[in-house]
């Protein structure tokens, strides 16, 4: 165990904890701002916030693994339709802020339900939101499991690494709520960057220089630089398929969308939609690069192999204490996304469950109380899931997140925008684009109805036709005024 | 008065045009098996999805500044 590298992980955890208590004394006891700070981000936390929270561990480590089996058009796919994607920050997220100021909001479904002045639609959200998070942050603590016992070289078992990390987001997240989370997503954020920035300079000095390690890999590994890339894997559906994901996918986490709420007013989320395109122009190519240069070190790693190659080729090119950094930057990753999933779930629970079927006259204290219950409840929870064996349901609920999240999609848009919309179309298109999906997960729907196309395609198609339909064949209810100053 | 250019920047179809184009831009069959480097020894898609990447983030700026305007000061 390399002393210096864990003294600067133990660093690096005990600044999360002091922002965690410097944003406790800031912050008041009210829901609103233990879950949304009081609607009071700025540009740069706002925009870094949602930036780290976005990025998981997985674009640490699932991106290197990826682009060590598919090659270098693995970018393309992961950077352009996440950049895209920022397009929703005005499309949704500028009504939601709007909406969310106006009638105070702050959990999505407390938004759709009421738009839409039905308790039903609002339920179905929250369990389709709920559904395909809470595995998620399961898996996060397993990463801070995995990471840590690496860092320590087993010295700390998986168990152990996996407390740790769920009782430092636990403590910061309880007492600063999304301000200390926001607070510490920056911190994590540029740790991220600079940490990837460095892996890149240290791998491909070691490989000869950045165009010699690129030169090298065109020569010894074409697939890798090539389309359609190892295992023929990028044909054009699933180029098309995976542009489209992303912009579906991603403002649909229940994470994501909440960060809306906090912005302190619409230039915020405007500077946060420009600087997204840079961000992920650059984040992106980096563990991308040294997985697929990976092949010139490690050829020939199968299974999960691949998913640890960014550690073995820092490992390879650095001294041991620079992989503690690294690996730190991989914790902040993981982290900066377990603790928006733990707060946002918290939040839904209690605005959306307990404020609205078990005690109405909630007040602000009260709710931020629950609230704080709530979050300890579901680390408990989430410790105790990547604790023990449950990984088929757990496997199938991860894996399937993001179409799963993407069904929501045209319901959040139509319940912003169109004004035939019906709370039965919205209802109808996210059960009948469930349905489908479960259809093509379990093989009822034969894959080749997709053709050739991720699941994503045919499912939101299926939403947005049924939601169409339904709408215009149900009579309109009666719909809340929006409130907001707009033509 | 506004010039013609800036008044194109406050049509909702210009946009709907430019971000349309620009995502159809990155569906880039015609280019499918071209493997020459380019910058630094990229390959060409890598350096291909890095200026779209700058692209958009030109047009991001553009339609923040020209058409997306505060709900506060009355007007979308």
């Amino acid at each position: 165990m390399n002393l210096l590298s864990v003294g600067m992980f133990i660093v690096y955890l005990a600044s999360l904890l002091g922002i965690g208590y410097f944003t406790w004394r800031r912050g008041h006891k009210t829901s609103e701002d233990y879950f949304v700070a009081s609607r009071s981000f700025g540009p740069i936390v706002l925009f870094l916030s949602l930036a780290a929270t976005n990025f998981s561990a997985f674009t640490f480590f699932g991106f290197a693994g990826a682009a060590y089996k598919f090659g270098l058009a693995y970018y393309g796919i992961m950077a352009f339709g996440t950049g895209f994607m920022a397009i929703s920050f005005y499309i949704i997220g500028r009504k939601v802020w709007l909406l969310g100021k106006k009638h105070g909001y702050i959990t999505p479904p407390e938004l759709i339900g009421d738009r839409m002045n039905s308790d039903s639609l609002r339920i179905i959200f929250l369990a389709v939101m709920v559904v395909f998070t809470l595995p998620y942050l399961a898996t996060q603590a397993i990463g801070g499991g995995i990471a840590i016992n690496q860092l320590t070289e087993g010295e700390v078992s998986y168990e152990l690494g996996a407390v740790i990390v769920t009782a430092v987001i636990l403590v910061y997240v309880t007492v600063g709520g999304m301000r200390a989370d926001a607070y510490t997503d920056v911190l994590q954020g540029v740790l991220m960057l600079v940490t990837l920035l460095a892996a890149v300079g240290i791998v491909s000095a070691g490989l000869g220089g950045f165009s010699e390690a690129n030169s090298r890999l065109a020569t010894e590994f074409p697939d890798l630089v090539s389309r359609p890339g190892g295992f023929d894997f990028f044909t054009p559906q699933i180029w098309i398929s995976y542009m489209v994901l992303w912009t579906l996918c991603d403002p649909m986490f229940p994470q994501l969308f909440q960060r809306f709420y906090a912005a302190k007013d619409e230039r915020s989320i405007r500077i946060s939609m420009i600087m997204y395109a840079p961000i992920t122009a650059i984040m992106f190519l980096l563990p991308v690069l040294i997985g697929a240069w990976g092949n010139l070190e490690f050829p020939g790693l199968t299974g999960k192999e691949p998913d640890n190659i960014l550690p073995m080729m820092v490992d390879q090119f650095a001294p041991s204490w620079v992989l503690g950094i690294m690996l730190s930057g991989a914790f902040a990753a993981l982290m900066s996304t377990a603790d928006s999933q733990l707060l946002v779930l918290s939040s839904m629970l209690t605005r959306d469950v307990y404020k609205r079927w078990l005690k109405k006259g909630a007040s602000m204290k009260e709710e931020f109380i629950v609230g704080k219950v709530l979050v300890v409840i579901l680390a408990l929870m989430g410790l105790g899931l990547a604790l023990t064996s449950v990984e088929t349901l757990f496997e199938t609920l991860t894996k399937t997140t993001f179409t799963g999240l993407a069904v929501l999609f045209p319901t959040t848009v139509a319940v912003l925008y169109w004004k035939r919309v019906t709370k039965w179309g919205c209802i109808g298109s996210i059960l009948a684009g469930e349905l489908t999906y479960v259809g093509f997960h379990f093989g009822v729907i034969p894959s080749d109805a997709a053709l050739g196309f991720l699941t994503v395609m045919p499912v939101v198609a299926v939403s947005v036709v049924v939601l169409l339909a339904v709408s215009y064949l149900t009579a309109p209810g009666l719909r809340r005024p929006e409130g907001i100053t707009e033509g | 008065m506004e010039a013609g250019g800036v008044k194109l920047l406050k049509s909702k179809w210009f946009w709907v045009v430019a971000f349309g184009s620009l995502f159809a831009f990155s569906i880039d069959l015609w280019a499918w098996d071209w493997v020459e480097p380019s910058l630094f020894g990229l390959p060409y898609v890598v350096t291909y999805i890095a200026v779209l990447e700058a692209a958009l983030f030109v047009l991001f700026f553009l339609f923040a500044k020209y058409y997306w305007i505060d709900a506060e000061e009355g007007n979308t």
